[in-house]
């Protein structure tokens, strides 16, 4: 049994298997047919819905989603907007006078996206709405025929300092809902302790926290996933925690907390950000299962390498510490053992002298996986090289580090010498792959020249971007 | 006597405004539109796969289906053996296989469909197919298709002048090949279908297509049943471009052959990454062309050979490469002129209709080639194409273009002017110029290009359409239409010409599903056609039910038919005035047919393929564009920062969905140049064969300043109203951004050299032609 609010009205659902997507239980079991697939993998955003908690409302993609996390939570779809008078949301009506639909088919995930993004406004109520803060919420929702003009349209006018509608339909957080899902093979612990009973009682369970890469594997390679446990819940992987040398991060800290986080010391990373994934999957995905993928470009682990942050894994009686660029063993492989759990990340503090820069290279801006992605970080002292460490992602089998501090120390970084000798040094470092992407080629040349743009950024002021988030 | 419905309205004038908004969308916005998937099933309805053949061509040795049938909720499985009727589903040309038997022609080409009780079940059946393949090495490439001599269709040819004399007199000449990159569709409802069996041997088709009618022909031929066994339904399609012209068939006649052995319904549909692998796309061409010009840059000379990669069979490609070469001028006069359209084999997907339907393909290499002019000659790219649009000064018969059709109508030079004008092209391009030279990363690339895009179907009898019109007895109003909706908004416009025709309000009219028991023998919505066609055939059928009307007034007040006039929900004559549906229930009584069919067929029209000569068009579609795109020439990244569109639609008949078509129509364009990369191995095998590594624009991807103006003159051709097409012409806009892109390049030679820049203008591509300027210019 499952239950869980929908609409502001309670339900309960049996049948459910630990890797029934959201989708599918809306679509074949609920009758809920206004959630669309568009693609299954969550890159094109029809599949859209919101939940709703006590942070707020967030988007995420039902079709990767797991039906068994739902538990206790409120889920909104396109279907529950309207008043119970029929009049249509504000931004529903928006999208309807703007001509935001044409097929109409990935319509029901803007919607919701844009719903959510009303709400968001609705909070904060600030400053007027720009183009880019549409673009960001959008950024998961693909639309094949109106050229997203008119949604922008709909968007700057629905949710530009929206008010408050005393007709609208209000959507509470639930309350807390201490009862556990009772779905047969999906275990949700509560904390540390309750994880390492799970773990030991049932080895051949997977891990899920956000679900954004196992529920395209269930979607895409139709692999049952009969055991998981959900790491969502574990109070200790969901908190983080600064001192004097490091902020600590638990695990299961969603992405779009982390990026909340990390722009505090570290606001060149605001681009990367906004570009990894899409906004419905930061909201999903978590720090833990960014590096727990062991993806070859998993947009984390480039600048967590150059910031030299470390990982701890813990098996719920001892942990062990590896620097990132250590914890990759290989393709799509980890120091990770059988047991054991990604626990936290441990990521030193700014220190003055820092310079630092993350570039993403894709085919696409908006929620594309990276060619080549790219962190440096150099320390100075009195204008000469003290550490020079490069993270990067869709190089080799798996993220690398490249440490050019014993090479380059001493080096005045001023000196276009400094960077001439970088750009010989990289052939040596790297061994990149053709693929669907890119070439070998085009990734080989993009380092000498993202180093470059690195070098002119901190030693000049010529313009190197054609994005206006840098 | 019976008594009618009671009247909702007074009898009071009222006028009559006609809203511009979708008919669906407060559907749409609400979760309520449905689509095939959506479609309330029957309890015993049946979920259909395709099973999937090897990844590779050559002969099937084996093909094991045990497993597939042994698979949990599994109630049959069909293979070829098991079609009654025709196994060869060819649009026009036979060839196109529904179930492979002994020979795989493209990778993963379909073997079997399986039917369970699930989606879910049927899908995970079909990947335990096991197959013994004996593979040959596909031929992919044009080289090596040419070598082989192996064509789907034979070669056409176009001829005006003596090319080779002219380009051996010219004082400057230039040559070049230009790969162009084909373009996944990517409609986001992907291929489905829903058939239900009725009694007396009957099938009720849901299908998403363009094309019900085609779908209710192949339906009937697989299953060797006589048409009128078959209706097919289309109410909406979650986007088409194309795609679900030839396409939708194959997939409503395997559910169809299920449902008519099982007798039950059953319903199908792609998961999106086999919709990738499995389903054409628009065809990737690869043309040579040669070009002599005078010193001042106008065109004497052009030779084009152009090669469509057709895949591994005909379906519409005879067409498709005949429209290429239709277009190969663009907006231009090409002199003495040569055009061949050769139509290669590939061992692939069979590639098929898509948005312009090969005239994007045809324009792209005169586009390069003018950019090339200007840059010899050291002038402004947009006064070599205004120099050489037809209708420019200084030269003889420059109104006709090389298959002899005669151009009228043709306004694109005040078009263009007036576009620079208004986006400021002339200012702006010599203040980038200036910024190039200060700004050693970043570049700023202007390019101002225009579209001249013939409407009508090449195929001359697709020109024709019906449309069927019910006036019940409150006033209402319901009217059927050969025509499809796929978004683009065909419902609304034809719901407006009839509650225009009538003079009432657009909520008495409701535009009813497709249906090919309503309205038969139809031609596909493409070709821009459908508000053309339909739209006239609404009319007509309008006008025909007013003579009525008419008639039956003019006798009864004793008037003149043509003193009677239908307006804000009125009919009035000399001294008299009544609500349209009083006169409706008066005619009900007065025993007048309230239901009419109207045909249309557009008119003038005829080619000759024999000669290359004729009218293959009604009339010219045109517009222009102005992009400007910032440059990094350090990794090749750029963004299209500002576009500004002039787009001409005669006299629109709504002019928020026309401007939707044009924003829509242009930033599809746009990923067809720039990031949308079709990726195939060396097997022919699709690896670009998702969204995760197939990019389609996103929002990002809206130029942050985009202005759109619609041109507003009535079209010289006595359309719907005087309106023009406006589905596929702003599909070729977005050729200023990969020109503009070239001239951001171009500024690293001091604007002295064009780039050479394949498309998609991946940022690979970018960068690599970056490279080359670079190492250009270096050896200077």
């Amino acid at each position: 049994m499952l239950s869980f609010t929908l609409n502001n009205e309670p339900v309960e659902v049996d049948g459910i298997k630990p890797d029934t997507t959201i989708l599918e239980l809306l679509r074949t079991k609920l009758g809920r047919s206004g959630t669309k697939e568009g693609c299954g993998s969550g890159d094109c955003g029809a599949c859209t819905v919101v939940l709703a908690s006590e942070t707020g409302f967030r988007t995420i993609n039902s079709c990767i989603s797991l039906a068994s996390q739902l538990q206790g939570q409120h889920l909104i779809t396109v279907e529950g907007l309207q008043s119970a008078d029929g009049s249509l949301h504000p931004v529903q009506q928006a999208m309807v006078e703007h001509h935001g639909s044409q097929c109409g088919f990935c319509t029901p995930g803007f919607v919701m996206s844009l719903f959510a993004l009303y709400q968001q406004r609705l909070e904060e109520h600030s400053q007027p709405i720009t183009r880019a803060e549409v673009a960001q919420a959008l950024a998961g929702n693909l639309c094949r025929c109106t050229g997203y003009e008119p949604i922008i349209q709909a968007a700057m006018q629905a949710c530009n300092a929206p008010e408050k509608d005393p007709q609208a339909q209000v959507f509470e957080a639930p309350a807390p809902n201490r009862s556990r899902a009772q779905v047969d093979g999906y275990w949700q612990p509560e904390s540390r302790d309750q994880l390492r009973t799970i773990c030991q009682a049932h080895p051949e369970a997977r891990f899920v926290a956000g679900a954004t890469d196992l529920g395209v594997e269930i979607t895409q390679r139709l692999q049952p996933v009969p055991a998981l446990i959900d790491l969502t819940a574990v109070k200790e992987l969901g908190q983080w925690h600064q001192d004097a040398h490091a902020l600590t991060v638990g695990a299961a800290v969603r992405l779009s907390q982390l990026h909340t986080l990390m722009l505090v010391e570290w606001p060149e990373l605001a681009e990367l950000f906004e570009r990894l994934g899409s906004t419905p999957i930061r909201h999903q995905g978590t720090l833990g299962g960014n590096l727990g993928t062991a993806s070859p470009i998993g947009d984390c682990a480039p600048w967590l390498m150059a910031l030299g942050a470390s990982v701890v894994v813990s098996d719920g009686d001892r942990s062990f510490s590896y620097l990132v660029n250590d914890f990759f063993t290989g393709y799509r492989q980890t120091r990770l053992e059988a047991g054991q759990w990604i626990d936290h990340v441990v990521i030193p503090r700014r220190r003055p002298d820092q310079w630092f820069r993350t570039y993403k290279i894709s085919k696409r801006f908006d929620d594309d996986i990276s060619t080549v992605c790219i962190s440096w970080l150099i320390e100075l002292d009195d204008g000469k090289v003290a550490t020079a460490r490069c993270g990067l992602g869709g190089v080799a089998a798996t993220p690398v580090l490249v440490d050019l501090s014993p090479q380059l120390a001493g080096c005045i970084w001023q000196q276009r010498d400094t960077l001439e000798q970088i750009q010989q040094t990289w052939p040596a470092n790297v061994a990149p792959m053709s693929d669907v992407r890119a070439s070998a080629d085009y990734r080989l040349a993009l380092l000498p020249a993202l180093t470059e743009r690195f070098w002119l950024e901190t030693t000049t002021a010529v313009v190197t971007r054609v994005l206006n988030h840098a | 006597m019976r008594k009618l419905i009671d009247l909702r309205t007074p009898g009071n004038a009222q006028t009559v405004t006609i809203p511009h908004q979708h008919e669906s969308a407060r559907q749409h916005v609400s979760g309520q539109a449905n689509y095939i998937d959506d479609l309330r099933t029957r309890a015993d309805c049946l979920h259909a796969y395709v099973v999937k053949g090897p990844n590779t061509v050559g002969t099937l040795t084996q093909l094991d289906l045990a497993a597939v049938n042994a698979a949990p909720g599994v109630v049959r499985v069909f293979t070829g053996a098991d079609i009654p009727g025709h196994k060869d589903i060819g649009a026009i040309f036979p060839g196109d296989i529904l179930l492979a038997e002994s020979v795989i022609e493209y990778p993963l080409q379909p073997v079997a469909v399986v039917v369970a009780e699930t989606h879910e079940q049927a899908r995970r059946a079909a990947t335990l197919v096991h197959c013994e393949v004996q593979s040959r090495q596909p031929i992919l490439t044009a080289e090596q298709a040419h070598a082989q001599d192996y064509f789907v269709r034979p070669k056409h040819e176009q001829r005006r002048g003596d090319f080779s004399a002219q380009y051996a007199e010219a004082t400057h000449t230039l040559e070049g090949t230009l790969n162009i990159g084909g373009q996944e569709h990517f409609y986001l409802e992907s291929q489905a279908a829903m058939v239900e069996p009725m009694e007396n041997d009957c099938l009720l088709v849901h299908s998403s297509t363009q094309h019900p009618s085609e779908v209710q022909k192949v339906v009937a031929e697989v299953l060797n049943l006589p048409l009128h066994r078959i209706t097919v339904e289309t109410r909406r399609m979650g986007g088409g471009f194309g795609g679900k012209e030839s396409q939708a068939a194959p997939y409503a006649c395997l559910a169809a052959l299920a449902a008519y052995y099982l007798k039950r319904a059953v319903k199908i549909r792609l998961a999106r990454s086999d919709d990738m692998q499995l389903t054409g796309k628009r065809h990737a061409f690869v043309n040579h062309y040669k070009i002599g010009f005078d010193a001042d840059g106008r065109i004497l000379a052009s030779q084009f050979e152009i090669n469509g990669l057709c895949g591994y069979t005909p379906d519409l490609s005879d067409a498709i490469v005949d429209r290429a070469m239709f277009h190969a001028d663009n907006a231009y006069y090409l002199g003495a002129a040569y055009v061949v359209g050769h139509r290669l084999k590939t061992d692939t997907v069979s590639h098929t209709a898509f948005r312009g339907f090969g005239g994007p393909q045809g324009m792209l290499a005169i586009e390069h080639a003018l950019d090339s002019i200007a840059c010899r000659l050291g002038k402004d790219p947009l006064d070599i194409r205004l120099l050489n649009l037809y209708g420019a000064e200084g030269r003889q018969d420059n109104l006709t273009t090389h298959y002899g059709m005669q151009i009228e109508g043709f306004w694109l030079a005040e078009i263009m002017e007036r576009l620079a004008r208004n986006c400021d092209y002339r200012h702006r391009k010599t203040e980038f110029e200036t910024f190039n030279q200060s700004s050693p990363i970043i570049k700023k690339g202007l390019a101002l290009t225009p579209v001249k895009f013939g409407i009508s179907f090449t195929a001359k009898h697709l020109n024709q359409a019906g449309a069927l019109i019910h006036i019940y007895t409150d006033g209402s109003i319901q009217v059927n239409h050969g025509g499809t909706e796929m978004g683009q908004g065909l419902h609304t416009k034809i719901g407006t010409v009839v509650a225009r025709e009538f003079g009432i309000d657009i909520d008495r009219i409701l535009v009813t599903p497709t249906r090919t028991d309503k309205v038969p023998n139809t031609s596909p919505t493409a070709a821009s056609s459908g508000t053309d066609l339909n739209g006239m055939a609404a009319r007509n059928a309008a006008v025909e039910i007013k003579q009525r009307l008419q008639q039956h007034l003019a006798e009864k007040y004793q008037v003149s038919a043509d003193d009677i006039t239908f307006a804000n929900n009125q009919v009035c004559g000399p001294g008299f005035s009544l609500a349209f549906d009083a006169l409706i229930q008066e005619a009900y009584f007065a025993r007048v047919n309230l239901s009419a069919n109207g045909f249309y067929q557009t008119p003038k029209i005829g080619y000759d393929h024999k000669k290359s000569q004729g009218r293959p068009f009604f009339y010219f579609s045109q517009g222009a564009a102005c992009a400007e795109v910032w440059v990094d020439t350090l990794t090749g990244e750029y963004k299209v920062h500002r576009v500004d569109i002039l787009h001409d639609v005669g006299e629109s008949l709504n002019p928020d969905i026309d401007r939707g078509q044009i924003s829509g129509g242009f930033i599809q364009g746009m990923g067809w140049l720039t990031t949308e990369e079709l990726v195939w191995n060396d097997h022919g095998a699709l690896l670009s064969n998702s969204p995760m590594n197939y990019k389609i624009p996103a929002i990002s991807d809206t130029p942050e300043i985009f202005n759109i103006e619609l041109f507003q003159r009535p079209n010289n051709e006595a359309t719907i109203y005087y309106s023009k097409a406006v589905g596929e012409p702003p599909f070729m806009l977005p050729m200023c951004v990969w020109s503009a892109i070239r001239d951001a390049i171009s500024s690293l030679s001091g604007y002295r050299r064009s780039p050479h820049l394949d498309t998609p203008a991946t940022t690979e591509r970018v960068f690599m032609a970056i490279q080359a300027m670079k190492q250009v210019v270096e050896h200077e």
